[in-house]
């Protein structure tokens, strides 16, 4: 029978780069998804909070080897898990409605269903999709940035709300630093990807701290040099910090920024139903094996497809099948490949034999 | 799971995605209003729109104007005259006209449609004064405002002024906004900057201000300013000086009166003219005598007649420590910008592209 410590290992194991693309990415999911103004009170809030968290987990990365979790342990990451899949989902349908995005349910529908598939696989397929996902964020930021440098105002650093007091600047902080805990559901996952390796989980927690708490709140501050006053407006900052940048118009819903933003939600939403279904010390398969109630995902994406195509909705219609019939498709391709890789091996085994 | 778990799961899953699917809304129903007029009177607020492609001609289309008493009514009302639901995430201009747009219902209705996320924080605002802004748009309704509203800030003939520039103003600035503005001179229709507050339109910038403030704003792609100079015989020359570097800024400070002090930064560099206009030393004299008399008239009829403040001078003055930036109410401040003076502190021509401001 494995240990509590062993199924932890099995379950999230990655590598350092991996886990802190983890971390970043699902933080970054709500970072898009966020309703609040750019501020200096936002910016510094994320910084306090990173420091906080990183404090906290200053005794964690002092032990030499991997906590274990208990039965107790488990059920909490699980009932955190579907909590923090619901509350993604929930800020994507906001951000989708907000930016009057079409079909912003269907949306939410079939983001779950290709993380409920995704969350299916195994957890390092999760790990290189993140670090693939960061790497194209990082490009783009660095674009983003560079694409706006020129038009700075560095005196809007000074922007104040008019007549205000230093009270309402510290309680403008303090509800900052509420709001950056309140999005850094993250950091649940961090005790799941601490390995047996100190060194390593230093690492990945210090990468994920300093991308967090310098990279967040250098964008805030990027976006502040370049919202001008608005700083009542309640709307989500970053999709209007793209209009306010060249060659980035993107405010209209359609392009990279959104689809990014989709994706990350997408992984955070993943990784949260990975939690949901963590595997006890004593179950077989861990991730290996699809969960049973994946099997009914076809039934639910094929309705949509059907409701989809009598509604006849031509262009959007072909895209939201495409996308339904791939996450219908995967699961019975990967039995495909599954069965046509036994076929080889079998093959293999009785060439070895008649030799 | 047994049979009867999958039965009920699947039943509730289906259900739930088909209870999801009712409420999808349909991009071929959807109108894209591509500039939308607000006429304001004190009985009621009239809107009219302007459509990219109405389904029937694929033709830019003017709607009949509708009117409402509460701001909040008006989108429901567009829609129940059009049918389908509006989309304006690609709304390129509103137009906007009445004496009495900044007051109460007026600054609400700018407000309510940034917040509400009914009018992108990006779009261009145009006032047509005293013109009705329906009575335009019905006019014109293909004329393409956004490409003319770029090509007079890419010439610098008027600042860069968005939905989002103007609110801020209301909200954190000094209470007074300045929007584009087209208006006919002599027959000929330019781009001014109207000033509004609480109170309504309070007058029009000048054609040198105008430009002194597209200067200091920094959107401006290409800057040509006539240089004046009178010879030996009494006769008038006139010259045209592209620029090719100009940066200014203002920085505010406290004088010892308790007065503010406009502090005017200024850095350019204008090629000399061939054919003999001058020598070298006299056209940098006459272009630096051209940018500073620009920049001092554009913040004096703004800032100094007006009370404006839309070039971040609050700001400036908390960045250099001014008390009265931190503790006054917005008319305290606009008096305070109203009661201050104007000096250049720096003029210098310079081949350097980068630099300060």
């Amino acid at each position: 029978m494995q240990t509590a410590t062993t199924a932890k290992t099995n379950a999230f194991a990655c590598r350092t780069a991996q886990g802190v693309a983890l971390l970043l990415v699902c933080r970054l999911a709500l970072f898009f998804c966020s309703n609040t103004a750019f501020s200096a009170a936002e910016a510094a809030g994320i910084f306090v909070a990173t420091i906080v968290q990183g404090l906290l987990l200053a005794p964690l990365l002092l032990r030499t080897d991997a906590p274990p979790h208990g039965k107790g342990s488990l059920w909490a990451y699980r009932l955190f898990g579907g909590f923090w899949a619901a509350r993604v989902l929930a800020a994507v349908w906001g951000m989708l409605t907000a930016l009057q995005a079409p079909y912003p349910r269907l949306s939410c529908v079939l983001l779950l269903l290709v993380a409920c598939y995704a969350a299916s696989l195994p957890f390092a397929a999760t790990g290189r999709a993140v670090g693939l996902l960061l790497t194209v964020a990082g490009i783009a930021f660095a674009f983003l940035l560079l694409g706006g440098v020129r038009k700075l105002e560095p005196l809007l650093l000074w922007s104040a709300h008019t007549g205000e007091t230093p009270a309402t600047n510290a309680s403008r902080l303090w509800t900052a630093f509420v709001r950056a805990w309140s999005q850094s559901g993250e950091l649940v996952c961090v005790p799941l990807l601490l390995q047996n390796a100190p060194t390593q989980n230093r690492r990945m927690v210090s990468g994920w701290l300093l991308g967090k708490g310098l990279g967040l709140p250098l964008l805030i501050g990027f976006g502040l040099l370049r919202n001008g006053r608005l700083l009542q407006w309640a709307g989500n900052p970053f999709f209007f910090l793209l209009t306010r940048v060249q060659r980035f118009a993107a405010f209209r819903t359609d392009g990279f920024w959104l689809l990014l933003a989709l994706t990350c939600a997408g992984t955070a939403v993943t990784v949260s139903l990975q939690m949901l279904a963590l595997p006890s010390a004593t179950s077989k398969g861990w991730f290996r094996v699809p969960y049973p109630w994946l099997r009914l995902l076809p039934i639910p994406a094929i309705l949509a497809v059907a409701a989809l195509f009598v509604r006849q909705l031509p262009a959007d219609g072909w895209f939201a099948g495409g996308i339904a019939l791939l996450g219908i498709g995967l699961p019975y391709g990967e039995r495909l490949w599954d069965w046509l890789q036994s076929l080889r091996q079998r093959r293999k085994t009785e060439g070895v034999r008649a030799e | 799971m047994n049979r009867w778990g999958l039965c009920l799961g699947t039943m509730l899953l289906g259900g739930a995605t088909l209870l999801l699917l009712g409420g999808c809304t349909e991009v071929r129903d959807r109108q894209y209003a591509k500039a939308i007029a607000v006429a304001h009177t004190p009985d009621a607020t009239s809107w009219q729109a302007v459509l990219c492609c109405h389904p029937t001609t694929e033709q830019a289309t003017a709607q009949p104007t509708v009117s409402a008493e509460a701001v909040s009514l008006l989108p429901e009302r567009l829609q129940a005259q059009m049918g389908p639901a509006l989309y304006m995430g690609h709304l390129s201009t509103l137009l906007v006209s009445g004496q009495d747009l900044q007051d109460a219902a007026g600054t609400a209705l700018l407000e309510w449609g940034l917040q509400t996320h009914w009018l992108p924080p990006d779009c261009g605002v145009l006032d047509t004064l005293t013109t009705s802004a329906c009575a335009v748009l019905s006019e014109q309704p293909e004329a393409d405002w956004e490409a003319m509203r770029n090509a007079a800030v890419a010439s610098a003939q008027i600042p860069s002024r968005r939905l989002a520039d103007c609110v801020g103003d209301d909200w954190n600035g000094s209470g007074v906004t300045l929007l584009p503005c087209l208006q006919n001179t002599q027959g000929t229709p330019s781009f001014a900057l109207s000033v509004r507050d609480a109170s309504g339109l309070l007058g029009v910038l000048s054609e040198r201000a105008c430009r002194g403030l597209a200067l200091l704003g920094g959107d401006w792609k290409r800057c040509v300013l006539p240089i004046l100079q009178t010879d030996a015989n009494g006769n008038r020359q006139c010259a045209a000086a592209e620029l090719r570097i100009c940066k200014a800024f203002v920085s505010v400070v406290e004088r010892t009166d308790a007065r503010l002090e406009l502090r005017l930064h200024l850095r350019w560099d204008a090629p000399l003219p061939s054919g003999g206009f001058c020598t070298k030393a006299e056209w940098q004299s006459l272009c630096a005598t051209t940018l500073t008399d620009t920049l001092i008239a554009a913040l004096e009829e703004s800032a100094v007649r007006y009370g404006a403040d839309c070039c971040y001078l609050r700001e400036s003055a908390l960045q250099n420590g001014v008390a009265l930036a931190k503790t006054a109410t917005q008319p305290e401040w606009r008096a305070a910008l109203q009661a201050a003076t104007i000096t250049v502190a720096s003029c210098t021509q310079t081949d350097a592209p980068f630099g300060w401001g």
